[in-house]
């Protein structure tokens, strides 16, 4: 069973994911002084951090960065209210791996701690999930809800590439250039005919479309 | 009645030029009174050379021995001493002379013309007198038989013409002098207040947030106090402006916190809440989602007045893609059908973040409006100097006299709506940030409305 450590110092909130962690399975150690965060990180083993950067007595940042200093790889989730681009920026580089901003979403926070946990598992490069669908690229392999589903070569890139940036629209021109360096030719409405392919094996919402953007998957139905 | 400002270089200008024409002025009257007495001197040469050739011209009869007949003085050949010719060439030579010869006090020879003798000083050396109403000088010159007195006199008349002549002939170099004075003056002046106009345009081209100090080095001394003012208030801006972000900062850690424990506790309840409760939950999430956009809306618009304006090249396509896919990917796959036209990269040199709030509060409130229509049509269109975005929904619409009130804050349109009623505020006062304007408008195809945004070009 994964252990986390949750530092945060407001009464209500700390308590409230905690309580919600603790329904995902998982076992969570709440602190809410800076100072007991570095001194239970250190002494015990644990597998991802949420860490709230304004915590009293060592801010969130100070912990980081004395966790690193220490050579402690444990990764570390910042929760946060502060949303500047440079406040990102200094967590991230004070060795952070992962950012979030208050009021954050408990399904979207579950999701990351997953992703932490299977980076620390050794399977970060080869698979990216979105939604239902998972990519495993080592296997060439997509699959439904953990049901393996086969999809041709061109099927398989134009899925890797939406999911690569899942969130975001991929215009038709970059999904036609990802194809285009196949053995074969990319005919003018392969990107049509994939799509279409890859939506009917995943369901007809899971590949979003805007006329001038492209397509995109991730998103609510996902 | 209102007051003309006054300008510095005018008034500068102004004193010079009174110092020049008063200095002008004394070096004229300084030159007149000169001219007047060199005028008299030699005026009076004039009549004493007279006076000499009339001498002159009597001495052999004089030598030989005269005596008076019928008040005439004649020579011994009964010849009167001046002959008629002898008058005339005297009068060609001072024409505008008059002599008078006396022998023993008595009037014995005169030049021609109706001499005012009863008048004239029987006397040697230089007078002025009074004859014929007018101012006359005299010069009377003893004979070596001092019997004998000649007197050459002229009218005061022919001195002032002479020096009225001569003050024309100085006045046009004078003014001459002063004009170009006048002209060297008001270009030196315009030429060191020049730095000012410098200054001033420096200013002018800097962008809203850059508060660096002037380096006072590459300004005049004379303007140093001004920088150093300005440099200071610099100073001061700029700490104003931390000090707002870090209360805006403060205020978003502060009203955060609390809402992300309802929410998270509220998630909580979701999964652990009976069936008939569910909808009650969901509807409290809800709630909890609205008044966190309102708090981000809040924190968008106080951040807006510290932000730092800074143009570059931007792709508005992409920023636009970005955010239709931050919009869309909150709400169910088939809820909106989106069109983007063109579909390739448009670039445009403006602030990326500024223009990004300005389409996020613009698509947003497309969006919530949409639901029902279920379309987003967006175009980007260059037009030369200017670049514009329409954003169309096909909701409602505006009707048109509500359309400036919705632009200010906390203002919801006619319908119940889940907004803050920040969002057009918000696009407002980011599209005056960046130079632009937004216009809202009724769709020209059908039902719904179309919001304008317009965006200058700005110089790199």
């Amino acid at each position: 069973m994964p252990r986390l450590l949750l530092a945060e110092d407001d009464a209500d909130l700390g308590p409230a994911i905690r309580r919600a962690l603790e329904l995902e399975g998982y076992v969570v150690d709440l602190f809410t002084r800076g100072d007991d965060v570095f001194a239970a990180a250190r002494s015990n083993d644990y597998d991802v951090i949420l860490l709230d950067i304004g915590l009293p007595h060592a801010s969130g940042l100070e912990v980081l960065r004395d966790l690193r200093d220490a050579h402690d790889a444990t990764p570390v989730i910042i929760v946060t209210a502060f949303d500047r681009t440079q406040q990102r920026v200094a967590g991230l580089d004070a060795g952070a791996d992962d950012y979030v901003v208050k009021p954050v979403d408990l399904e979207e926070l579950a999701a990351r701690i997953r992703s932490q946990l299977r980076r620390r598992d050794g399977r970060q490069n080869d698979s990216i999930e979105v939604g239902r669908v998972r990519l495993d690229f080592t296997g060439h392999v997509a699959a439904l809800d953990g049901q393996d589903v086969p999809l041709t070569a061109k099927e398989f890139r134009v899925l890797a590439l939406l999911m690569r940036r899942s969130r975001r629209f991929v215009s038709k021109a970059d999904l036609e250039a990802e194809l285009y360096d196949q053995d074969n030719w990319a005919e003018s409405n392969t990107v049509e005919v994939a799509v279409s392919a890859l939506r009917r094996k995943f369901g007809k919402d899971f590949i979003r479309t805007a006329r001038g953007l492209g397509y995109m998957v991730g998103g609510q139905d996902a | 009645m209102k007051r003309r400002r006054s300008s510095l270089s005018m008034k500068l200008y102004r004193r010079v030029l009174l110092l020049l024409a008063l200095t002008g002025l004394a070096i004229g009257g300084v030159l007149y009174s000169v001219a007047l007495r060199e005028v008299e001197r030699a005026s009076d040469a004039q009549l004493v050379n007279a006076s000499r050739l009339l001498y002159m011209m009597m001495q052999d009869d004089l030598a030989a021995g005269v005596l008076v007949r019928h008040d005439r003085l004649v020579g011994i050949d009964g010849d009167p001493l001046l002959s008629t010719q002898e008058t005339q060439a005297f009068q060609a030579s001072y024409d505008s002379c008059m002599f008078t010869v006396f022998w023993e006090g008595r009037p014995v020879a005169q030049s021609g013309w109706g001499a005012p003798v009863s008048a004239v000083p029987r006397r040697p050396g230089l007078h002025d007198f009074q004859a014929l109403g007018g101012a006359w000088r005299s010069y009377g010159m003893r004979g070596r038989d001092p019997r004998l007195l000649i007197v050459v006199a002229e009218r005061g008349a022919m001195r002032e013409f002479s020096i009225a002549r001569l003050s024309g002939e100085l006045a046009l170099p004078m003014l001459g002098l002063l004009l170009a004075a006048m002209l060297v003056l008001w270009w030196t002046l315009r030429k060191s207040l020049s730095q000012v106009e410098r200054l001033a345009s420096t200013l002018g081209a800097r962008s809203l947030s850059d508060l660096q100090p002037l380096e006072p080095e590459e300004w005049p001394r004379d303007v140093e106090p001004l920088i150093e003012a300005l440099n200071k208030l610099f100073a001061r801006l700029e700490n104003a402006y931390e000090l707002e972000q870090a209360f805006t900062d403060d205020v978003a850690h502060e009203l955060r916190t609390p809402l992300a424990a309802i929410r998270a506790q509220a998630q909580v309840l979701r999964r652990l809440a009976p069936a008939a409760l569910g909808e009650d939950v969901v509807r409290l999430l809800a709630m909890v989602d609205r008044t966190n956009h309102l708090v981000d809306g809040m924190l968008t618009l106080a951040r807006l007045n510290a932000t730092s304006v800074a143009a570059r090249s931007v792709d508005v396509h992409a920023l636009v893609a970005e955010v239709v896919a931050d919009a869309l990917i909150e709400l169910p796959a088939d809820a909106i059908e989106a069109s983007v036209i063109p579909d390739h990269i448009v670039r445009w040199r403006c602030d990326a973040s500024l223009l990004q709030i300005a389409l996020s509060a613009v698509i947003g409130n497309a969006l919530r409006h949409a639901r029902g229509g279920g379309h987003l049509d967006i175009a980007i269109v260059r037009g030369g100097d200017r670049l514009i975005v329409t954003i169309g929904d096909r909701g409602p619409g505006v009707p048109a006299a509500e359309r400036e009130r919705l632009l200010l804050r906390f203002e919801h349109g006619g319908s119940a709506s889940s907004g803050s009623g920040l969002g057009l505020s918000i696009a407002s006062k980011a599209m005056t940030l960046l130079g632009g304007t937004i216009r809202l408008e009724d769709r020209p195809d059908g039902p719904g409305l179309l919001v304008v945004l317009t965006l200058p070009s700005t110089q790199g």
